[in-house]
């Protein structure tokens, strides 16, 4: 159990209660991914930067890694209930791929603290409309 | 134009910054689609855009496999669960809770860049 406890990165030495957040924050990001199809990579991020002593890209890097099985667990029971278009991934298949790409390569490039501020402020308004809507 | 709108949201995905919340509202807003539909098919336009990042991430970062497989076991556990409940709920919940995730994100996001830049 400590060899496991040490592998974490933990920050201080509360090893074993932030072992038990961590648990119960990924059952809680994996919950909002699959019931709003999106949005367990804010909490992994978060929950990385605040118990770990990772670096920032490196927990950027697992939360990705982490986040496309647990995306394609929840798209199964979306596809149960019929809730995928296949006719609207076909024609983003490419743009997918070709994005996914050029973001890792320019995420040593841009300025992202900029990019950053960008990203944010259109989130925020993208969740009032969400809201008010 | 929906090529280059994809394109730009799944750069932003692969950069890690995020997105996938903006391609639910791409789908929903712009392009007139159910919520759950647009949630369903955004979860498998995620995989597809985050293998293609992560390949090459994997070349420069560090994973760190045991966070990895916690992140993995207790989040597949939680989607399993809730994306059930995504698919039959009142699609109006769902759209509520992303709004305010969204919200909450930005605001984070927003506010630790702010921090970054004062530095």
């Amino acid at each position: 159990m400590y060899k496991i406890l040490d592998k974490l990165n933990f920050k201080g030495k509360k090893r074993l209660p932030y072992f038990f957040l961590f648990c119960i924050a990924s059952f809680l990001g994996g919950a909002l991914n699959g019931f709003v199809g999106t949005g367990g990579g804010i909490i992994f991020v978060f929950l990385l930067t605040l118990l770990t002593e990772n670096e920032k890209k490196d927990s950027y890097a697992t939360t990705l890694a982490a986040i496309i099985p647990i995306s394609l667990v929840g798209s199964i029971s979306y596809f149960s209930g019929g809730s995928v278009d296949f006719e609207l991934l076909r024609g983003a298949y490419l743009p997918a791929i070709l994005g996914g790409v050029l973001g890792a390569l320019l995420v040593d490039k841009l300025r992202l603290k900029f990019l950053n501020l960008l990203f944010g402020c259109l989130v925020i308004y993208s969740g009032i409309t969400m809201l008010v809507r | 134009m929906e090529f280059l709108i994809t394109l730009l949201i799944s750069a932003l995905m692969g950069m890690g910054i995020g997105g996938g919340g903006l391609y639910v509202i791409y789908l929903t807003l712009a392009l007139g689609v159910e919520q759950a539909v647009a949630q369903g098919t955004n979860l498998l336009f995620f995989v597809v855009s985050g293998i293609s990042a992560l390949c090459l991430h994997l070349r420069k970062r560090k994973i760190y496999p045991v966070q990895l497989l916690i992140l993995v076991l207790f989040g597949s556990l939680g989607s399993i669960i809730f994306s059930r409940l995504g698919v039959v709920i009142d699609p109006e919940i769902p759209k509520k809770v992303l709004g305010a995730v969204l919200l909450f994100g930005g605001g984070v996001s927003v506010f630790a860049t702010l921090k970054q830049i004062k530095k």
